[in-house]
C-alpha cells in the first residue's frame, strides 16, 4: 500500500498524495492551511479538537482530515462559509474555557498602562505573564477565524496548579485538552504517566491517582513542554521576555554519551533563559531529557558566572589577571622536574582541549600522562579481546540496531543511560519489535519490556548460559562456527537446575526468552558497563558472546558517557595511562613521587600535591584548594568536539556573542606552552583527523569463535563461588549508572529538582523487606561495605528485588571511586539504623 | 448438520428434563424478583409464600417460582398465579396467609388482592385483562411470567435452544444472515441500524479473528430494558449470540454489562457457567464443528461506554474514548478485527426469528420498522413500567392504554424518547407512529428504549437541564463541541432558570446545538443536544416565558416563583411554621402565619406539609409578589 500514489480533489484542485497520508497531511503538502489544535506531526491522531472538520463528498457526516485517510477518487472541501461557521463556533467554545482577553485585545501591541496588571479576570494573564510568550497556537486558529470576541463569558475552571514538582508546573486552567501531552508521554516517551482523568466537563489531565509527576514516576523529560499549545504546561523559571531579543545557541550537550544538540536561549545580558532541543518538530520531543534540558540550564546559571583565574598566594586565593596565573602556572612548573610532574585528563572535556593538553605534556617529556577512566570499561574489553582473540565492535549502531526484531538489553538501562537510543527503540517497539531485559537492579526500560528478567545481582553468566542451554536444546540448526562442541562440553557440566537456581530466574522465564530470541530474529545484544564491575565479568561477557554467537545476533556495548569512545590509537599516540581508581596517584603524591600535579577536569582527588594547577569550567571544591585555578569555558560557551555513542564526532559552534572572559581549554594550553616556547597549534581538526583515519585502518576483525567456558583467564570452573547474605541485614548491591555529574561536580547538589528524582544518597530496597526491618522511607542508615561505612537514606523501589539494595553513586565524596568501580568483592553490604 | 448432531440437543433435553413436571399442568406462583421486585420485598414476600404453602401442606401441589420482572414495576411485588394467570400486585407479607388460604386451597380469586383501577374501581383478575398489559405484544417478556432465569432447565423446557438446534441442523451462515436481514430486525441499542446487513458486512470482512459484543451498557437514566432481560432471561440472549457468532464467523465474544447491574451480572454469569458445562459454549458447541466461548465483561459504569467504539475501548483496558468513525466495527472494531456489536435485546429477538422465521416476525410493524420494542415507561402516567408493543403503535396509544393516560387531574405535556439523546415530543404530536424514522423527524429518536411522561407539573426548562446536566457530566470530554458544548448549555439553561435569560440566549443555545450535532466526535455528542434543540422547536413559548415574563408556567423554577398563604382556606394549623427550614414563616398570636420572601428559599417544605385538605399554601410567578425581578430582561 505505503509508496504506491493516490489520486484526489482538494478544493476542486487535484492533488496527488502517498497512500495512508492523512488528509490534513495531504493539504499541508500542498499549502493548504486547515487549522487544528489536537493534531502534531509525529503524535498519534486524535480528533478531539474538531477544527480539522472537512466535508468529503459520499461521507454522511463531516470528517476530521487528522484522522481521515486519502483514497483514490476522494472528494475534500477544506473550507465553505458553513465549514468556517462551524469552526468558529467550535473555537469560540474551546476558548469559553480558556482566558481568552489576550487573544482579542484591541491594546495587544501598544498597552502601556494595563501590560503589568498581574491578574485579568483570576488569572495571570493576558500580555506580560503568560509564559507561552507569543507563541500560543490558540491566536494563530484565532488569527486565521478572524475572531474578535465571542459569545461566552469566562468562566475560570478553579482547578489547582501543579505546584509541587521540580522543573516545570501545570495550569490546568489554561488547557484545552487537546491529549497532546497524554499522547507524546505514552506512546512516543513509553512514560504513561500523563492521563486524562474525571470526566464530562470536570474531565483534566492528571496521573495516576492524582499523584504529583515525581511520585507518578515522570522522568521530567519535558515532552510535554514542547507539545502543549497553549502555556498549560511550561517550565519553571522561564518568564515572558517582554518583547526583547533572544540570541539562541546551539551546543552539544555533555552529560551522557548521546550527545544531543541543545539549543540555549541567551537574553541581551547574557543570562541563560532556557535550554531545549536544537531540533524542530517531532525531533525536539524525540529527544531530550532532565539531565541536559533542566539540570545543565540550572548549574550553567548557578555555576556558570566565575569567569577569573585565581592563583593562592601565602595561603589566600587571589584573582589574578590571565596573563599573570599562565606566568604563574609556568613558573611552578619549571621548578620540577618531567618525571616529578603528573597530567590528569577526564573525560568531560572538548577533545581539543584534551589534544592540547596531551601535546603540552609529550613535549614537555612528561610521562606521567592519566586519563582517569572510572569502570575502565573500554578497558577490560580491550583486555578480553586480546585473551579470546575476537573483536567487539566499539560505537553503538542506530541503524543496524533498527533491522533487529527482538532487542536484548543486558545490564544497561538505555532509558537512564541513553536516552536518545531509548526513544529509537521506542520507535521500533511501537512497530513491533520485542524487548527483553536482563538487569538484577531497577532497570526503567523493563518497565515496558516483554520479558524483564530479575536476576540476582552478579548471576548475569548464570542467566546468559541457561537461556543459552535453553535454546541450544530448541533450535534444530547446527552452527558452524569453531568451538562449538567445546562450548557444547562445557555446557554439559552444568545442569539446567543449577543455572537457574543460582540466576534465581524461573524455569518459565528462561524457557520464554529462549523461544521469543528464537522465534523473533535478528536479535541485537547492549549490554552496559556494569556487567562488566562484578568480579565474574569475564565469565558474563563469554556468556553473552557464545549467545550471540549462537543466535547470529548483533553484539553492542553502551558507553554511557560522553567522549568515552575517544579513538584508542589517540591514546597509544600520546602514551596515555588509563586510570579507574586514584589509589596509585595518591600513593605517589603521598611519597613525594609526584610533587606537582595538572588537573583537566576535576577529580574525587584525596591527597594534596605540593602544586596543583586545575583547569575546570567550573571552581569546584578541589578547585578552591587549587595553587592556580584557570577557568575553562564551559560547555555552552565553548566550541569543540565531542564523541558520542555511535563513535561519531558532535561539534558545537562558538558562543560569539557574548564574551564570559574565560578561555577555551586549548587557548589556555596554547597560552601556557608560549612560556616554555612550545607553540602549540590552533587547529586540531588537521590530527584528530588523521587519527580516525588511521584508528579505522588498524583496527582489523578478529574471530569468531565460541569462547570455551573453563578456560582463559584463570577460571577452572563455569561459574563462580558466590557469597551469600548471612541475615536480613544484608544486602546484595547493585550499583547503578549516575551520570549526573558535570566537570567535578555533583548536580544532585545544585540542581535542586536532581535531589527528588536521582538523589545518589538514596539506598533503594525492596519496600516490604525494609518495612519487615522497621525501616521507614527517608531514614537514614549507615550502610557497611569493605570500603569503609556511607551515611544513606532509605528510598522504597517497588520493584526491587528482595535481598538486593541499590545505589546509584556518584563521583567524589561520600562515595569512594572504589564503590563506583565497584571494586568490593563480596558484593554484600550490611545496613544499620 | 446430522441425525448425530441433532440427538446432542434431544439428549441434553433428556438429560436435564426428565422427571420434571410439565410446566402447563402445574399449579405455579411466580413470584416477580428481578431488581425491582427485590428492592420492593419481593423475596420476603416468597419466603412468606413457601412457609404458608407448607404449613397447609401444598408442597407437592403447588411451586414457587422466583422469575425475572414481570413488567409492571409499579406495583412490585406482584405474582402470577398459574394456570389462571391471576394476578396480585403490591403484595407483602401479611398478604399472604390470605392469597394461600383462598386461591391455593379454595380455588378463589381474592378481589381485595386483585388489581383495581383506583378511579373506577373495577377488578382486574388475571394479568391478560389489565389494561396494562392488554395493548402489549410481549414476544420476548411474556416468557419471564414463567422463566427461572437461573435454570437452564428452565430455559429448555420454554423453547429454549431450539433455535440453536435448528441452526445446527444444516443452515449455513449465510442463511442465516439472509433470515436476519429478511426479518426487517434493526438494532435496539438506538440507531437502528439493519442487524442482518451489520452481520453480513462482518461477515464479508477478511480478517483471521473476528469478535461479537453483547452491549449491555444500559445508561440512559430511567431505562432497563437490558437489566429486565438480562436478570429475567439471559439464555436467550446466550443463544442469540452464539448464532451470531457462528453467523459471522466469530469464535469469541464478550457480554459487556455495567457493574451497577449486580444480579444481571451474577445471573448472566451463571448462564454462562451452564452453557459452558452442557456443551453449549466452548470446543465443537454441541458435537458442531463450531467452537465459541463467551466472555463477560464488567464496566465501571460511564454513559460514553455504551458508545460503541468506546465500550471496545474499555473491552481492550483503556479509557472509554470514542474515536472516530468510520472505520465501523464491522472493519475494525475489538483489537483491529472485525467487531459486531448489538444491543442485548437485539440479541434476544434472534433466538425468536430463528425459531419463528422472517416472514412471522415481519408481520408486524411499518415499512421499515418491524417487530416488538421494549420500553420503559416511566414519569406522570398512571402505569408505569417495562412494556413491549409492536412497533408502529402510536405514542397516544402506548402513553394512553398501556400507560393509562395522565394522574388524575392532570394533563400530559410530553414524552421524552431516547433519553439524554433524544427529544422531548410534545402531546399534540402522540398520533405519530413508534418507529425509527417517525421519532428522528420529530426531533427525538427511538433511541434503546426509555420513555419518560411528563405533565404539566414539570416544566420543560427543569426536565431539559436534567438531561443536559448529565449529558455535562457523562460526557468522556475528549472531543470540545460535546464537552464544553453540554458545559455552556447548561450555563445558560441555569441564567434562563434564573429569570436572567435573554432571548438571544435561545439562538445561542440553537448555534450550540447545532454545533454540537455536526462537529461532535461520536453520536453521544451529536445527540447530546437533541433535549434543547427538541424543546426549542416544540415549547419555545415555555422557555420565552422564563425569559420575557420571567415565568415559570410549570412553577417549578425556584427563582421564578413564590409561596404565598391563601388566608381563605388556612386553619393556623402551625405545621408550615414548624415545618420550614430557615425561619422564613413566622405567625402572630391568633394571626395567620406569614412568609417573609427575602428569607424564603422556596425549599417547597410548607407547600408540602400543608394538609391536602387545606391546601393553603400556592405557588405563585415570583413576579407578582417582586415587581423588581428581572426588570434589566427584554
Amino acid at each position: 500500500m505505503s509508496g504506491s500514489v493516490v489520486k484526489l480533489k482538494i478544493n476542486q484542485q487535484v492533488v496527488e498524495a502517498q497512500a495512508g497520508m492523512t488528509v490534513l497531511e495531504c493539504a499541508r503538502t500542498h499549502g493548504i492551511f486547515i487549522p487544528s489544535l489536537c493534531n502534531l506531526e509525529g503524535l498519534p491522531t486524535f480528533a478531539s479538537c474538531r477544527l480539522c472538520l472537512v466535508e468529503i463528498k459520499g461521507r454522511p457526516h463531516r470528517s476530521p482530515a487528522c484522522q481521515t485517510e486519502v483514497e483514490e477518487g476522494m472528494e475534500v472541501i477544506t473550507t465553505s462559509p458553513e465549514l468556517e461557521k462551524l469552526r468558529r463556533s467550535i473555537f469560540e467554545l474551546i476558548l469559553s474555557e480558556h482566558p481568552y482577553f489576550c487573544l482579542f485585545c484591541q491594546e495587544k501591541g501598544s498597552c502601556e498602562e494595563l501590560k503589568v496588571t498581574m491578574v485579568k479576570a483570576l488569572e495571570p494573564g493576558g500580555c506580560l505573564f503568560c509564559p507561552k510568550d507569543g507563541n500560543c497556537e490558540l491566536q494563530q486558529v484565532a488569527d486565521y477565524l478572524r475572531l474578535k470576541s465571542i459569545p461566552y463569558e469566562f468562566e475560570d475552571r478553579g482547578l489547582s496548579l501543579w505546584q509541587s514538582d521540580p522543573f516545570l508546573k501545570h495550569n490546568p486552567n489554561l488547557c484545552i485538552l487537546c491529549g497532546r501531552c497524554v499522547r507524546v508521554c505514552s506512546e512516543i516517551r513509553g512514560e504513561g504517566v500523563l492521563s486524562f482523568i474525571r470526566r464530562g466537563s470536570r474531565t483534566a489531565i492528571g496521573t495516576f491517582m492524582e499523584r504529583s509527576l515525581r511520585e507518578a514516576d515522570c522522568s521530567f523529560c519535558g515532552a510535554c513542554l514542547d507539545v502543549c499549545p497553549t502555556a498549560a504546561f511550561s517550565e519553571r523559571g522561564v518568564v515572558s521576555i517582554q518583547g526583547k531579543k533572544i540570541y539562541e545557541k546551539s551546543f552539544i550537550c555533555p552529560l551522557c554519551g548521546c550527545g544531543c544538540e541543545l539549543k540555549a536561549e541567551i537574553l541581551e545580558d547574557g543570562s541563560l533563559r532556557r535550554i531545549t532541543s536544537a531540533a524542530a518538530g517531532q525531533e525536539a520531543f524525540n529527544s531530550g531529557c532532565y539531565r541536559g534540558r533542566f539540570g545543565l540550564k540550572e548549574l550553567l546559571v548557578e555555576k556558570g558566572a566565575d569567569s577569573q583565574p585565581a592563583v593562592k598566594k601565602d595561603g589566600q586565593v587571589q584573582a589574578v589577571s590571565w596573563s599573570e596565573a599562565i606566568a604563574s602556572s609556568a613558573g611552578s612548573l619549571k621548578k620540577y622536574k618531567p618525571e616529578e610532574i603528573a597530567l590528569v585528563l577526564g573525560w568531560q572535556n572538548s577533545v581539543e582541549s584534551q589534544l592540547a593538553f596531551l601535546e603540552f605534556g609529550q613535549i614537555l617529556g612528561i610521562k606521567n600522562l592519566f586519563y582517569f577512566y572510572p569502570g575502565a570499561f573500554l578497558e577490560k574489553i580491550a583486555f578480553f579481546e586480546k585473551e579470546n582473540g575476537i573483536k567487539l565492535d566499539r560505537g553503538l549502531k542506530l541503524q543496524e540496531l533498527s533491522q533487529a526484531k527482538t532487542l536484548v538489553l543486558v545490564d544497561s538501562d538505555l532509558k537512564a543511560e541513553a536516552l536518545t537510543v531509548w526513544l529509537e527503540v521506542r520507535k521500533k517497539l511501537r512497530r513491533g519489535a520485542g524487548l527483553i531485559v536482563l538487569d538484577p537492579g531497577l532497570n526503567r526500560s523493563g518497565l515496558t519490556a516483554d520479558l524483564s528478567l530479575r536476576c540476582e545481582p552478579g548471576k548475569e553468566s548464570q542467566a546468559l548460559l541457561a537461556i543459552l542451554k535453553q535454546i541450544i536444546k530448541k533450535a534444530t540448526s547446527l552452527s558452524f562456527y569453531h568451538g562449538y562442541d567445546r562450548l557444547l562440553d562445557d555446557l554439559g557440566k552444568i545442569s539446567e537446575e543449577q543455572l537457574t537456581q543460582e540466576c534465581g530466574l524461573k524455569n518459565q522465564e528462561i524457557e520464554r526468552a529462549a523461544q521469543v530470541l528464537l522465534e523473533n530474529q535478528p536479535v541485537a545484544f547492549i549490554f552496559g558497563e556494569r556487567l562488566l564491575r562484578q568480579p565474574g565479568w569475564q565469565q558474563n561477557l563469554k556468556a553473552l558472546w557464545n549467545l550471540d554467537l549462537r543466535l547470529e545476533g548483533r553484539l553492542f556495548l553502551l558507553t554511557s558517557r560522553i567522549n568515552e569512545l575517544l579513538p584508542e590509537n589517540l591514546k597509544t599516540h600520546y602514551g596515555l595511562k588509563i586510570i579507574s581508581s586514584l589509589d596509585q596517584l595518591e600513593k605517589d603524591i603521598r611519597e613525594s613521587k609526584i610533587k606537582a600535579l595538572y588537573l583537566l577536569g576535576d577529580l574525587p582527588l584525596n591527597e594534596s600535591p605540593e602544586f596543583l594547577i586545575i583547569q575546570n569550567q567550573f571552581p569546584t571544591q578541589v578547585g578552591k584548594e587549587a595553587d592556580v585555578f584557570l577557568p575553562e569555558a564551559n560547555c555552552l560557551e565553548q566550541s569543540g568536539s565531542l564523541f558520542d555513542l555511535e563513535g561519531k564526532i558532535r561539534i558545537s559552534r562558538p558562543l560569539e556573542k557574548f564574551s564570559s572572559g574565560k578561555l577555551e581549554g586549548q587557548e589556555i594550553l596554547k597560552r601556557l606552552g608560549e612560556q616554555f616556547g612550545i607553540n602549540l597549534r590552533a587547529d586540531w581538526s588537521e590530527i584528530l583527523f588523521k587519527v580516525l583515519s588511521e584508528g579505522a585502518k588498524e583496527r582489523g576483525s578478529g574471530e569468531m569463535n565460541y569462547l570455551p567456558l573453563t578456560s582463559g583467564a584463570a577460571e577452572k570452573a563455569p561459574i563462580k563461588e558466590t557469597v551469600k547474605r548471612k541475615d536480613p541485614w544484608e544486602f546484595n548491591l547493585i550499583v547503578g549508572q549516575n551520570l549526573d555529574f558535570y566537570a567535578g561536580v555533583n548536580m544532585a547538589e545544585v540542581v535542586s529538582g536532581f535531589k527528588l528524582i536521582n538523589n545518589p544518597h538514596w539506598l533503594w530496597l525492596n519496600p516490604r523487606e525494609a518495612s519487615e526491618l522497621g525501616l521507614k522511607k527517608g531514614q537514614k542508615v549507615i550502610v557497611e561495605t569493605e570500603l569503609g561505612e556511607l551515611p544513606l537514606e532509605v528510598k522504597f523501589g517497588p520493584g526491587m528485588k528482595p535481598g538486593t539494595a541499590l545505589v546509584n553513586p556518584i563521583l567524589g565524596e561520600p562515595f569512594k571511586v572504589q564503590l563506583y568501580n565497584l571494586g568490593i568483592t563480596k558484593g554484600i553490604i550490611r545496613v544499620k539504623k | 448438520m446430522n441425525q448425530k448432531k441433532l440427538s446432542t440437543f434431544q439428549q441434553l433435553r433428556r438429560s436435564l428434563l426428565s422427571g420434571r413436571e410439565p410446566l402447563k399442568t402445574q399449579r405455579l406462583v411466580s413470584v416477580s424478583a428481578a431488581s425491582c421486585g427485590r428492592a420492593s420485598g419481593a423475596l420476603a414476600v416468597a419466603s412468606a409464600l413457601m412457609e404458608e404453602i407448607k404449613k397447609y401442606k401444598l408442597e407437592d401441589s403447588v411451586k414457587v417460582i422466583l422469575t425475572g420482572c414481570h413488567g409492571f414495576c409499579q406495583f412490585e411485588p406482584n405474582v402470577v398465579i398459574f394456570p389462571e394467570r391471576i394476578f396480585y400486585p403490591n403484595l407483602s407479607q401479611d398478604k399472604i396467609p390470605l392469597l394461600v388460604e383462598k386461591t391455593l386451597l379454595q380455588g378463589q380469586i381474592v378481589s381485595e388482592l386483585a388489581f383495581s383501577d383506583g378511579q373506577e374501581g373495577k377488578i382486574y383478575p388475571t394479568i391478560d385483562e389489565l389494561p396494562f398489559y392488554r395493548k402489549q405484544v410481549r414476544w420476548l417478556l411474556d416468557s419471564h411470567l414463567t422463566l427461572e432465569p437461573d435454570s437452564l432447565e428452565s430455559y429448555l423446557e420454554q423453547e429454549g435452544f431450539e433455535a440453536l438446534e435448528r441452526v445446527f441442523s444444516g443452515m449455513a451462515p449465510e442463511e442465516i444472515i439472509k433470515i436476519i436481514m429478511s426479518s426487517g430486525l434493526r438494532g435496539r441499542g438506538g440507531a437502528g441500524f439493519p442487524t442482518g446487513l451489520k452481520w453480513q458486512m462482518a461477515r464479508g470482512a477478511k480478517s483471521d479473528r473476528k469478535y461479537i459484543i453483547c452491549n449491555g451498557d444500559e445508561g440512559d437514566p430511567g431505562a432497563y430494558m437490558d437489566r429486565g432481560l438480562l436478570e429475567s432471561n439471559p439464555f436467550s440472549v446466550i443463544e442469540g449470540m452464539i448464532i451470531g457468532g457462528y453467523a459471522v464467523g466469530a469464535e469469541k465474544g464478550f457480554i459487556y454489562i455495567r457493574e451497577e447491574y449486580p444480579l444481571a451480572i451474577e445471573r448472566v454469569e451463571n448462564a454462562l457457567e451452564k452453557a459452558r458445562v452442557s456443551g453449549l459454549l466452548g470446543e465443537n458447541i454441541m458435537g458442531s464443528r463450531f467452537s465459541f466461548e463467551l466472555e463477560l465483561v464488567r464496566g465501571a459504569g460511564a454513559f460514553v461506554s455504551g458508545e460503541e467504539t468506546a465500550l471496545i475501548a474499555s473491552i481492550e483496558g483503556r479509557r472509554a474514548f470514542p474515536r472516530q468513525r468510520p472505520p465501523f466495527p464491522v472493519v475494525s472494531g475489538l483489537w483491529g478485527k472485525p467487531t459486531v456489536i448489538n444491543n442485548v435485546e437485539t440479541w434476544a429477538n434472534v433466538p425468536l426469528i430463528i425459531r419463528k422465521g422472517a416472514l412471522w416476525f415481519s408481520r408486524i410493524g411499518t415499512a421499515k420498522s418491524k417487530g416488538t420494542k421494549i420500553f420503559s415507561l416511566v414519569g406522570q402516567v398512571r402505569y408505569t413500567g417495562l412494556v413491549e408493543v409492536p412497533l408502529g403503535l402510536t405514542l397516544k396509544e402506548v402513553i394512553e392504554e398501556v400507560g393509562g393516560g395522565p394522574e388524575p387531574g392532570k394533563k400530559i405535556k410530553a414524552v421524552q424518547t431516547g433519553g439524554p439523546s433524544g427529544g422531548c415530543i410534545p402531546a399534540s404530536l402522540f398520533s405519530l407512529p413508534l418507529d425509527y424514522e417517525t421519532l428522528q423527524d420529530a426531533g427525538s429518536i427511538m433511541g434503546s428504549g426509555g420513555m419518560i411522561v411528563i405533565d404539566d407539573d414539570t416544566c420543560i426548562l427543569d426536565f431539559i437541564l436534567y438531561f443536559l446536566r448529565f449529558a455535562r457530566d457523562e460526557s468522556c470530554g475528549q472531543c470540545s463541541p460535546c464537552r464544553v458544548g453540554t458545559r455552556q448549555m447548561v450555563r445558560i439553561l441555569e441564567k434562563i432558570a434564573r429569570g436572567e435569560g435573554r432571548l438571544s440566549d435561545l439562538e445561542l443555545l440553537e448555534k450550540i446545538g447545532w454545533t454540537m450535532k455536526e462537529g461532535s466526535l461520536c453520536g453521544l455528542g451529536r445527540t447530546a443536544a437533541n433535549p434543547v434543540l427538541s424543546a426549542l422547536r416544540h415549547f419555545q413559548n415555555e422557555l420565552e416565558s422564563h425569559i420575557l415574563r420571567k415565568e415559570c408556567p410549570a412553577k417549578v423554577c425556584r427563582e421564578l416563583i413564590c409561596y404565598e398563604i391563601d388566608k381563605e382556606r388556612c386553619t393556623a394549623c402551625g405545621l408550615c411554621l414548624q415545618s420550614c427550614p430557615v425561619g422564613a414563616i413566622s405567625q402572630e398570636a391568633g394571626g395567620y402565619p406569614f412568609i417573609n420572601q427575602a428569607l424564603c428559599t422556596r425549599c417547597g417544605v410548607c407547600y408540602s406539609s400543608c394538609p391536602p385538605e387545606f391546601s393553603a399554601i400556592a405557588k405563585v410567578n415570583r413576579r407578582q409578589v417582586d415587581p423588581s425581578l428581572g426588570k434589566e430582561g427584554e
